[in-house]
């Protein structure tokens, strides 16, 4: 008798538990009741019923400060607020897909990268824009024209986000030492020793050269740049996995020499993007390539007693059979896309298209980003803030972008431990290759 | 000064140094950081403080950062989570450490639910939420701090109510006081400080709790205090000035609270260490 | 039972009290098991999290087992376990002796050292990483200043002192991680403990009754036989308190090694590692598989604690 209550009331408890649950659940669905902090400094509009206020997240940084300005622009072009909320880099890669997965609806626009794009399109977690592009006047259409955005993110043949920024890498170099820029890496293999003061002790810099050796998302980028002049492949034509391919293996000898011969500095595996700058900047190294180019107008900007003599060119390549030079840029942009659970969206949208477009583009250009149209790489009104544009049109002629492969994040952290092992000569490129080969294998066979 | 005194004395000078040592090794750190919130980013990556202080970095956090909502919500989830596991655990603790119900079984399950590495909860609770729609919210966090809290609470205290003798609470039932009666005006009052402690306790892990914070409270609908610093790591330095001042803003509470009550968590802490 | 009359009332109420906690354990603790276990069979991403979840059978707990990574970050995890407890027992006990004294300066010292355990381990990581910079960091500056060449504590870098070992040098660094990165995870959670331990080392210390260590000194026993022979073997159950309560919070360290290291795959402990799974490459049904196989260690571990301390308890 007593065994039976026992059971009973256990049972009673559990449901009642369960139902307070999700009660709390319905309630939760309305927003929470802390007001949210308006951070632009733009007037503040308070006709809300109006105009409903649109809720941007995007990574802390120059993007951030960027589209801060392009926000106030906006905000007061049509008096429709913008909130742009500021989320801590690292942490923003590795969690706005699952912010964006789980149907949030704390935001209405997400600052996302190419390679989140097919994932999240694919669980309808972000919206396909066609037709809010269909519904555009003509003036706001040319605004928009997708014909001059250099990549659209698209997924099954449905456009899903507009960029906001495209980046590259190019070669830094000081051309007070180094009059004309090495075309190869075989031309940058002799100014790095040139340079070095292991192998030239007249040498007016310690280093000949330097690049983002920190394992993260930003080391195998910078390495691509090398391997896929060399021939070396992530996935060949195939699908197959291809970074243990003889190309490869070449580009990690090449690194492998600079470490070996101390042309990198020893501590590189710990150089961020940070690093880089503060060494080219302070003469340090000679050369700084692969490096991301929105270091340029950093050091344009910054207070560096070198910075009118460092220029910036293509990164190098290798000479192939027919005498031309095979040069491999690495890329890959950014984008806004729609929250599908987002409050706002069509207010949300026109806000997109405008940051993204013509008139907002020049904006975050002149605050520092580099949005992927043709027309701002081109345009003359910038070619004096920043210099360095065209350069960027001509490398992204060129350049490569990453494969859209469904274990991206498992065969960045395979390079990193086998480039890591590359720069501190505890394994041969061979073996490091052919291990982060299995282990991309692996990672394949698994997500397919 | 004589001969023993001065021997003792001298007795005392290693014990001294020792002192300063530790003092050295586990205190200097953390005035380090708290005197670094006031300097200026480059003057803590070249460690080369100056003696101005400036209040830069704590404006830094409170413009950028909506510090002020995780603060708030750093606040509601540690004292409702406190609050509930305390509310629904002492009446358990007391039964188990009177008439020892559920016996071992109830004891190790309580045990092991502490002893699960959190890591294990994120994926079920954030699929879990995800289909309720709690996933973003403050009652998602709660409940995932329950996982942890509950099991603390119930443990120690029931080491607590075993201290209090059972004779006391007889006299209270001869008196004719009934179950709650007792509870409430003689044991409760009597494991007061110790159950404080833990209270305490419970409070301070899940304000310094991060792993749920990270997983399961994704935008600042509901994200908790300790997020706010890796917002410093930003895509190409780490702005050490914000976040050293975001780990203050972080700590400085916990600390108050700690130093305001530290005798009765150690008591606490040490009396619940031997059962 | 003593009181006859009361015992229905009794027995209804014990019943009660413990209820509404059952009932929030299970939702927390047994509700998501069984949860996870459905999800460990299906595979469930990113992709398909809204949509439909195929049925794989045991291909998750394949692919966990054969993860490389994984086993890795198991062995990282055990070897941090195993040294952290070690070093923060011998020290905390031997602190503890040390300042088994009454005086103002010993009660200062004791409030003092209760900071290190309640600073947010987030913050701890984040002050140790700004302290470890190779260059401009403190403890680098102060071992310049001592005449000492700077240590890149944040790196993967050899331990020259384990790297030169003969013969096992090159296993030590490659599977044992005698790398400065896993020195510093260790240096730092030693720095956050130790005073936890030294401080419950203390007040058993001081609850041994005067009695028996005058007793000693009587019968002529130096220091350290009393400290050998009678203290320490007082202080066994505390002994076995501590070791569980340091293994169970060991085995969920997370933030600061996130803090530090993000999430590297060289660094990783288990719980960044299904943290990295979950959120990162959001196989969720993968990471379930982990999950469960961690539960069922770490509740392997429990009943062998509980086992453990009853048998010290009784023999007491």
């Amino acid at each position: 008798m007593k065994n039976k209550n026992k059971w009973f009331s256990l049972l009673i408890g559990t449901l009642i538990l369960a139902l307070v649950i999700s009660c709390a659940g319905q309630q939760a669905a309305e927003p929470a009741a802390e007001e949210p902090v308006v951070e632009e400094p733009a007037a503040e509009e308070e006709s809300a019923e109006v105009l409903p206020l649109v809720k941007v997240v995007i990574m802390s940084g120059p993007e951030a400060d960027g589209m801060k300005k392009v926000a106030e622009a906006y905000t007061e072009l049509t008096g429709n607020p913008v909130e742009i909320v500021e989320q801590g880099r690292d942490t923003y890669l590795t969690l706005i897909p699952t912010q964006l997965l789980s149907g949030t609806d704390a935001f209405d626009l997400a600052f996302i990268q190419s390679t989140m794009v097919g994932e999240l399109a694919q669980a309808g977690a972000i919206l396909p824009l066609t037709p809010y592009l269909d519904a555009l006047t003509e003036e706001e259409a040319q605004d928009v024209d997708l014909d001059d955005v250099l990549v659209p993110a698209m997924y099954a043949g449905e456009v899903y986000g507009l960029p906001t920024d495209i980046s590259t890498l190019f070669l830094f170099y000081r051309s007070d030492l180094i009059p004309e820029p090495p075309d190869t890496w075989e031309e940058t293999l002799e100014l790095a020793r040139q340079f070095s003061q292991s192998q030239n002790s007249a040498s007016p810099t310690p280093y000949g050269i330097a690049f983002d050796g920190v394992p993260g998302e930003s080391l195998p980028e910078t390495f691509y740049n090398v391997m896929w002049s060399f021939g070396g492949e992530i996935v060949d034509a195939n699908g197959e996995v291809a970074v243990d391919n003889e190309g490869a293996i070449a580009a990690g000898n090449f690194w492998r020499t600079l470490a070996q011969e101390e042309l990198v500095p020893p501590e590189i595996l710990s150089w961020g993007f940070g690093e880089v700058l503060a060494a080219i900047e302070s003469g340090e190294v000679a050369m700084a390539v692969p490096a991301w180019n929105a270091a340029y107008p950093m050091i344009l900007n910054g207070s560096s007693e070198f910075k009118d003599v460092i220029k910036v060119a293509t990164v190098p390549g290798v000479e192939q059979a027919d005498g031309t030079i095979l040069a491999t840029p690495y890329t890959h942009s950014y984008f806004f896309a729609l929250n599908s659970a987002g409050k706002n969206l069509d207010a949300a949208f026109k806000f997109l298209s405008w940051a993204t477009g013509k008139e907002g583009g020049l904006i975050y250009a002149k605050a520092g980003g580099a949005p992927s149209r043709k027309s701002i790489f081109t345009s003359a009104e910038l070619a004096d803030v920043r210099p360095e544009f065209p350069l960027m049109l001509a490398s992204l002629e060129i350049a490569k972008m990453g494969p859209p492969i469904c274990f991206w994040p498992e065969h960045i952290d395979a390079m990193n431990t086998a480039l890591a092992s590359i720069l501190d000569l505890s394994a041969t490129p061979e073996e490091a290759l052919s291990t982060a080969a299995e282990s991309m294998r692996q990672a394949q066979a698994a997500c397919e | 000064m004589n001969n023993r005194q001065l021997l003792r004395f001298i007795k005392k000078v290693p014990l001294f140094l020792l002192c300063i040592l530790i003092f050295f090794i586990w205190i200097t750190p953390i005035i380090w950081l708290i005197y670094g919130s006031f300097q200026s980013t480059d003057a803590i990556a070249q460690s080369n403080f100056s003696s101005e202080l400036t209040l830069d970095n704590y404006k830094e956090v409170f413009e950028r950062t909506n510090v002020l909502d995780f603060f708030i919500n750093s606040i509601i989830v540690a004292s409702t989570a406190t609050f509930f596991s305390a509310l629904i655990g002492i009446p358990a603790a007391y039964s188990m450490a009177r008439w020892n119900t559920g016996g071992m079984g109830l004891a190790f399950w309580i045990l092991s639910s502490r002893m699960m590495p959190p890591a294990v909860s994120i994926i079920p609770f954030f699929l879990m939420f995800t289909k309720i729609g709690i996933v973003d919210t403050v009652y998602g966090l709660i409940i995932a701090h329950l996982t942890f809290g509950l099991a603390f609470m119930i443990w120690m205290s029931r080491v607590f109510i075993c201290e209090v003798p059972t004779e006391i609470e007889e006299a209270a039932k001869i008196d004719g006081a009934n179950l709650w009666q007792t509870l409430t005006r003689v044991t409760l009052p009597l494991a007061k400080p110790g159950l404080i402690a833990t209270m305490i306790l419970n409070l301070i892990f899940s304000w310094n709790e991060y792993l749920f914070a990270f997983s399961l409270s994704l935008t600042e609908k509901s994200r908790t205090l300790p997020i706010v610093a890796g917002i410093f790591v930003t895509s190409y330095q780490i702005k050490w000035g914000p976040m050293f001042a975001a780990a203050g803003i972080i700590t400085i509470p916990i600390l108050i609270l700690a130093l305001l009550v530290q005798r009765h968590i150690i008591g606490g802490l040490t009396m619940g260490a031997f059962k | 039972m003593k009181k006859m009359n009361h015992k229905p009332v009794q027995l209804k109420d014990k019943y009660k009290m413990v209820l509404p906690s059952i009932a929030v354990l299970l939702i927390v603790t047994l509700f998501p098991f069984l949860y996870t276990l459905n999800v460990s069979l299906h595979k469930v991403v990113g992709r398909n999290i809204r949509t439909e979840w195929p049925w794989v059978g045991l291909r998750n707990f394949i692919n966990v087992i054969s993860d490389k990574i994984m086993w890795n970050a198991f062995l990282r995890t055990v070897e941090f376990i195993a040294i952290v407890i070690l070093v923060e027992l011998v020290l905390g006990f031997m602190l503890a002796l040390i300042f088994n004294q009454e005086s103002i300066l010993m009660r200062l010292m004791r409030t003092i050292l209760i900071i290190p355990m309640v600073i947010t381990p987030v913050v701890v990581g984040l002050m140790w990483k700004a302290l470890l910079k190779l260059d401009g960091g403190l403890v680098n500056d102060l071992i310049g200043f001592l005449g000492l060449t700077p240590l890149p504590w944040l790196t993967s870098q050899p331990i020259p002192l384990f790297a030169n070992f003969p013969i096992i040098g090159n296993f030590l660094v490659q599977h044992l991680n005698a790398k400065y990165s896993f020195l510093s995870l260790v240096v730092i959670d030693i720095w956050q403990w130790t005073p936890f331990v030294m401080l419950i080392f203390l007040s058993s210390l001081q609850s041994i009754p005067q009695e028996v260590k005058e007793a000693a000194q009587v019968d002529g026993a130096k220091y350290w036989q009393q400290v050998w022979f009678i203290i320490m073997p007082m202080l066994k159950p505390t002994l076995i308190v501590i070791f569980l309560l340091r293994t169970i919070d060991a085995l969920k360290v997370f933030d600061t090694v996130y803090a530090l290291y993000g999430s590297a795959a060289d660094q990783r402990l288990l719980n960044v590692h299904v943290m990295n799974i979950a959120l990162r490459l959001r196989n969720y049904g993968q990471g379930a598989a982990l999950s469960i196989l961690i539960l069922i260690a770490t509740s392997l571990i429990s009943q062998w604690f509980v086992k453990f301390v009853n048998q010290g308890a009784v023999n007491e």
